[in-house]
This record gives C-alpha cells, structure tokens and sequence, in this order.
C-alpha cells in the first residue's frame, strides 16, 4: 500500500471532518445561545438564513471530500477488505449524508421562501426542524469521528 | 483491543473538532454573514456573547487537548525507546502559541471588548473583535498545520527525537 497516498487521503479526511462537525457544534453551541439571547425574530431569523445560507455549501464540500477520500482509501489502496470499523464509518456516514441532504431541500428550503414572505412563525418551524436534525447529524459526526481515530484499538477484526 | 491508546484519541479527535471546526465556522461563515446584515449595535454585543459561549468551549478543548496529547505522548516515549517522532513536537509547540496566545486575549482583549459594549462605545468595541478575528484566525491557520502534522506524521517516514534534543 502507497503509504504517501494513504497519509494524504487521511488529511483530507480529517480536515473535512473538522470543517463538518466542528461546524455544527459552534453553530449550536456558541451561535444559538447568544443569536437567541440577543435577537429578536425578524431579525434572527434572516440572519440564521443567511449563516446556514453560508455554512451549507462548505457541508456540500467537506460531505464530496470526505466520501471520496474515504472510497480512495477503502477501494483504491485497501481494495475493499478493511476491519468493522471502517464500514462502520461508511454506515453512519451515509445516514449523516441522507440526513444533510434532507435539511438542505426540505425544511431549509421552506425556511428561505418563508423568510422571503416575511412569515416569521413558518421560518421558525423550518429552523426548529434544521436544529433537532443539525444535533443528530452532530452526535453521529462525532460518533464516526470517534471510531476513524480510536476504531482499530476498540473494535476486533 | 487496547483501551490504553483509544481513549486518549478519541479526546484529542474530539477537542480537535471544536476548537479548529469553530475557528473555521467564526472565519468562513459567521464574519460575514453578521457584517452583511447588522448594526454595529447589534453585530458587537452578539460577538461578545459568541466569544464568551466558544472561549468556554474552547478553553475545554484545550485543556483535554493537552491531556490526551500528553496522554499519547508518554505512551509513545515508552514503546520506542524514550522517542517520538518530530510531527509530535510541531504539535505541542503549536498548542503552546496557541494557548498562550488566546489566555492574552481572553485577559485582556476581551475583557476591553467586554466594556467597550458596556460603555455602548461602538469603535472601540469593533477594534477589539478584529483584535480576537486575527487570534481566531491565527487559531485556524496553525491548528490546521497542527492538524497535518497529526494526520500525515505518523505515515511518513518519521524523524525520531529524543525530548532531551529540546
């Protein structure tokens, strides 16, 4: 196995991971707090439109990095035969990759046109759902993040 | 299975993910999104109350950065031979400026933004958070060299040092 190949698609892996997940946590862990303290609807809510409006197609590109990195290393270098872990990885991945894309034409989607007709209560709902899905994909994220830096010394086989 | 070196990298993936995920996100994503559609009056005293959630976090992140770091470095000086290689090194030293770059700014820099927005002093204010822009900036720029030292380190050939080197 090309040990130089192997070492680069790990970057890319691990830089995509740190882009997506840790993403996430400031959104709802520093974001959301002091958006909410301070903020009233009609303001917040476009503001939020516009940050996910921002952070969404770096998702995009850190989900592409990540799927590609991860197949080049399972398919290209490792053709296919690696230990649980690493379909663990591939599972999880694909939940958190449906889940993203759900938010990103469905409840995001309904955000923008309701914050386009000013329907603050809509755009709410629309963000509310964003969130509780963010917190999942979040859990997962840290969860897979977890096995691709620990799962050789925690799982057999 | 070996518990001994799992626990340990699951923190340090852990705490790595929050403080350069969240210097990314602050850099690429919210500085921008906040020029665009606040006043000074409601961009600054949102900053503040941002920095004071991610200064919490981390702070966290930096100290189990530095236990699981230390954690793994011990492990790796007992099984070769008092040696680690060179890329644990870059680690630490960046994880030295970086500490001791945001305890100033936590110390001083924020306190001032902290009664710029009290005192509704709107210059002064926004000269402190390009202040902790350019810190959270420095955070990314050598947190991701950090990074590819962590991650690309240990699969190319290593220069092994002996600690007594320093």
């Amino acid at each position: 196995m090309p040990l130089s190949q192997y070492a680069v698609a790990v970057a890319l892996h691990q830089i995509a991971t740190i882009v997506w997940v840790g993403g996430m946590f400031f959104a709802h862990m520093a974001l959301r707090p002091a958006v909410n303290q301070l903020l009233d609807p009609p303001k917040r809510l476009p503001l939020m439109g516009v940050v996910l409006g921002r952070f969404f197609p770096w998702v995009w590109a850190a989900v592409l990095l990540l799927w590609l990195s991860g197949l080049w290393i399972f398919l290209g270098l490792y053709g296919g035969k690696m230990g649980v872990h690493v379909h663990a990885m591939m599972g999880l991945a694909t939940v958190m990759t449906l889940l993203f894309g759900f938010i990103f034409f469905g409840p995001f989607r309904a955000m923008r046109r309701a914050l386009e007709l000013e329907d603050w209560p809509a755009a709410a709902l629309g963000l509310g759902r964003i969130r509780v899905i963010i917190v999942v994909n979040m859990l997962l994220g840290m969860t897979t993040a977890v096995i691709g830096a620990a799962g050789r010394f925690l799982f057999v086989g | 299975m070996d518990i001994k070196l799992a626990i340990p990298l699951a923190l340090h993936q852990l705490s790595a993910i929050v403080w350069i995920g969240g210097a990314f996100f602050s850099q690429f994503v919210l500085r921008r999104a906040l020029k665009a559609d606040l006043t000074p009056e409601e961009r600054l005293p949102l900053m503040l109350r941002v920095y004071q959630a991610f200064f919490h976090w981390l702070w966290a992140a930096i100290v189990l950065q530095w236990v699981s770091g230390a954690w793994l470095m011990l492990h790796g000086l007992k099984t070769n031979g008092q040696m680690v290689g060179l890329h644990v090194y870059v680690m630490a030293l960046v994880a030295a400026i970086l500490t001791l770059r945001l305890l100033f700014a936590h110390l001083s820099t924020y306190q001032k933004l902290q009664a710029a927005v009290a005192r509704e002093n709107w210059n002064w204010a926004a000269a402190k958070v390009s202040v902790l822009r350019r810190v959270i900036r420095l955070h990314l720029i050598l947190g991701l060299i950090a990074v590819l030292a962590g991650t690309l380190g240990p699969h190319l050939p290593t220069v092994w040092v002996h600690p007594a080197a320093f």
